[in-house]
């Protein structure tokens, strides 16, 4: 039927839907309790730097508004960094500062902040202003990641990620984001970006799809999608494998930023990934998880890296 | 999920089914439960008045009460009898009240009452008749009878029996007018068609009761005969030379039980009243259930007070609000904002109707929304901005509610029905989804809570709906066994399907 797919056919192809993935995945793998592990960016930084995974730098977290008052001091030696909240949802309360004018900072855009203006933003952080259900909440600050050129025309006005799905531990699809005009500079699917399918094996563009909907071409840069291939690719997968170390959730996704000096940095991790990522890759994941279920655990990042490449080529 | 919680969903699912449905079904066809609350019913009122003379000593009176009738369900009883002490009895098949005083003495009144109703569902039990002689022939009139009946077919059908009957309506016929001169009066004329019947080989037996009527005050007793054909029991009126079908009457007694016996007294006297009752069915099958003591029945909303009850009316129908969400949610995927937001504005509903309803909440959210932005741009905390959102919600209301009343659209004023604290969650819900999802995750989200809100309206509203839970509250655990098989269900939903459409064509 149009417009409509034949739950037949799609249970053919392993698409997993939602039930399913709440169901089986989500619930049987991902145990309430590890739930800060990934939900709380401060903690999450804090296990990544205890299994030694490369993520932008933390320079510092501001845990109380006593705190505030040292914000000049400790900034006094930085010129780049962005401040966030550690339990903020959906990009809200980042503060991205990419130099200084005197006693001033700069915003991309170039727009022009005072340190009260800063000073503020951090204490509505601590309040909980952005954090969900308004708890009271940490403000981190982070080195300023240098994106790596070689998204250039693949992405418009924003910075791309990529969402790597591992399932106990291996993973198993992998998609980039790419910013357009209409997700206005944000990775979000849900916001008009557009994900592009990439090839465990590879490293390489498969299909794309903006709005659950398949392209080729960028929208707004009308750049051949299926050009791109993410380079450090290898380096990535094991980046990605090794979220499941710090996390220890069965189910996971992982948002991994290219650095231009540092290669692949772990930037977040989600416990309830999407779906869309099947339509990016067209590949549903029922086969691969199954075939992961069959395999050993107790392999290291690396191994669990191997055998995926292996398998799924 | 392991297999054995997916067994122990199977048979909790399969345990409260069972629990539910057969609940209900007992209800139905046992308790005779209608199937619908607005059904109405006749309910009888028959009252008996027994007044007598006690000579001054211990007193002892019985009364035959009305005969056990299956089709015949006993609603309420009570006695109005001062200084007397009452107990049934049942001696020797035959149903007794019986009033005892250890001193009474000069006229004394006693009431007794019932409300009783017929219920189709039923059908009497068939219990052979214990035959026994109807009169005391004579030789000389058993030689008529049996040279009378001699005249008629005898076969097992009723045109046979009431031919028999007709046999004592011939009119110059010697034997007739002779019997008919020995045994004449009511009672005694009833008895010689019984005995004619006997004769002829039927199984019957002579009954007294009174017929229904509306408003009939000091209701002469009927005699009857019952006629048993081919395991079925029969009721005939030998002067009507009629069927008497069995709801049209109450049967007092059968065979040769007196009415009314007065140990201690002297002048007693019966007579019968019956007043024609239309209730709601439901009433008077709890009222029945409730008067044999059904546990089902005792321990059950309906043991509440009617004001309660109404309450609960309106409580039993929200989880059907919660199994539309459900169903809305996780089988076809619709989204919307707040769980069980949509389930409040459909009780909301309820009192505005729908179009009001929709109408109302879309004004109310809408202008909620455009203030939200401004207090986005304050950068408030979160608790006072929403309770800054709680006092914009507090002044639509009353504009709204002002304004439609000077333009004469009263239907505005139902606004305040709506939950303001839940709107005010809603408009913030939505001010945060527009802020980082943007508007059209707004209306995706609004109109998916509308919807699902319009739908479980529709459903809570339906009064036929509501009516079957009220009467069966117990079909919430069915409800509730649907809910959680959906709760388990790992396939896809509508939206999954649409999603998904293009994998098909990779």
């Amino acid at each position: 039927m149009f417009g409509l797919a034949s739950p037949k056919k799609l249970r053919a192809l392993g698409v997993v839907g939602m039930n399913k993935r709440n169901v089986h995945y989500i619930a049987r793998n991902n145990p309430r309790h590890l739930y800060p592990n990934v939900d709380d960016k401060y903690q999450t930084k804090i296990l990544c730097a205890a299994h030694n995974i490369a993520v932008p730098k933390l320079l510092g977290a501001c845990r109380s508004q006593g705190h505030i008052n040292e914000l000049k001091d400790f900034f006094s030696t930085h010129q780049q960094f962005v401040i966030k909240p550690a339990k903020g949802s959906g990009g809200k309360g980042i503060l991205v500062i990419v130099g200084r004018q005197g006693d001033d900072y700069l915003k991309p855009s170039g727009q022009r902040i005072t340190h009260e203006q800063l000073c503020r933003h951090t204490s509505n952080i601590l309040s909980g202003l952005f954090s969900l259900g308004g708890k009271p909440d940490v403000a981190l600050v982070e080195a300023l990641v240098e994106f790596t050129d070689d998204f250039k025309g693949f992405s418009y006005e924003g910075v791309p990620d990529v969402r790597v799905i591992v399932y106990r531990g291996f993973p198993v699809l992998a998609m980039t984001r790419l910013s357009t005009h209409e997700s206005d500079g944000k990775a979000n699917l849900h916001q008009g970006a557009v994900g592009v399918g990439i090839d465990i094996a590879t490293g390489k563009a498969l299909r794309a799809v903006q709005h659950d909907r398949p392209i080729s071409l960028h929208p707004d840069t009308k750049v051949e999608l299926s050009q791109l291939k993410i380079p450090h690719w290898r380096q990535l997968m094991v980046l990605a494998a090794q979220g499941f170390e710090v996390s220890e959730m069965g189910y996971l996704g992982v948002d991994i930023v290219l650095d231009r000096q540092r290669g692949p940095l772990l930037l977040e991790l989600n416990a309830r990934p999407g779906l869309a990522i099947q339509m990016a890759n067209g590949i549903g994941l029922r086969p691969r998880l199954d075939f992961i279920e069959t395999l050993s655990t107790g392999l290291h990042a690396e191994a669990r890296v191997d055998t995926v490449v292996q398998a799924f080529k | 999920m392991s297999v054995s919680s997916k067994h122990q969903i199977e048979i909790l699912v399969a345990i409260l089914t069972i629990i539910g449905l057969g609940a209900a079904i007992y209800k139905h066809t046992v308790l005779g439960f209608p199937l619908l609350a607005s059904e109405k019913e006749t309910v009888w009122q028959l009252e008996a008045k027994v007044t007598f003379d006690a000579d001054g000593g211990p007193v002892k009176l019985n009364v035959n009460f009305p005969d056990e009738n299956p089709k015949r369900k006993i609603v309420f009883s009570d006695r109005i009898a001062p200084g007397f002490q009452f107990r049934e009895i049942d001696e020797q098949g035959v149903h007794l009240g019986q009033w005892s005083a250890d001193q009474a003495s000069g006229p004394q009144v006693i009431y007794t009452r019932s409300e009783s109703y017929f219920s189709e569902s039923a059908s009497p039990k068939f219990k052979p008749i214990r035959q026994e002689a109807l009169l005391e022939l004579t030789e000389a009139q058993e030689l008529m009878v049996d040279a009378l009946i001699a005249d008629v077919d005898r076969d097992s059908n009723i045109n046979a029996v009431l031919a028999v009957l007709q046999l004592l309506n011939r009119v110059g016929d010697e034997r007739v007018d002779l019997l008919s001169r020995d045994f004449h009066g009511v009672e005694q004329r009833n008895r010689l068609a019984g005995q004619l019947l006997l004769a002829a080989g039927y199984s019957v037996r002579v009954m007294s009761g009174i017929y229904l009527e509306d408003k009939a005050r000091s209701q002469s007793i009927h005699h009857f005969l019952e006629v048993q054909l081919e395991q079925k029991s029969t009721l005939l009126d030998t002067r009507e030379i009629s069927l008497v079908p069995w709801d049209r009457v109450i049967l007092l007694r059968q065979g040769n039980e007196p009415l009314i016996e007065v140990f201690g007294g002297s002048n007693s006297e019966i007579s019968y009243a019956t007043t024609k009752v239309q209730r709601a069915a439901f009433t008077s099958a709890v009222n029945s259930a409730a008067h044999s003591d059904n546990p089902l029945i005792d321990f059950s909303i309906y043991s509440l007070p009617l004001s309660e009850q109404n309450t609960f009316k309106l409580l039993l129908v929200i989880p059907l609000g919660a199994l539309v969400v459900v169903i809305l949610r996780n089988l076809v995927g619709i989204r919307t904002s707040g769980t069980f937001m949509p389930v409040l504005i459909a009780l909301t509903f309820l009192q505005t109707s729908l179009l009001t309803g929709l109408m109302l909440f879309i004004v109310v959210v809408g202008i909620g929304l455009i203030l939200r932005s401004y207090l986005s741009r304050l950068n408030l905390l979160l608790v006072p901005r929403i309770a800054s959102v709680l006092v914009f919600v507090i002044i639509i209301y009353a504009a709204i509610g002002i304004m439609s009343s000077k333009l004469g659209w009263q239907a505005g004023l139902k606004v305040t029905f709506f939950p303001m604290i839940i709107l005010s969650w809603t408009i913030e819900r939505m001010s945060i989804l527009w802020d980082e999802e943007g508007g059209h995750e707004v209306m995706v989200q609004g109109g998916g809570s509308l919807l699902t809100a319009s739908v479980a309206y529709l459903l809570m509203s339906n009064p036929y709906v509501a009516d079957t839970v009220f009467l069966y509250p117990e079909l919430l655990l069915v409800l509730l066994a649907i809910i959680i098989s959906i709760g388990s269900y790992s396939g896809y939903r509508l939206s999954d399907l649409v999603r998904f459409a293009p994998m098909e064509r990779y």
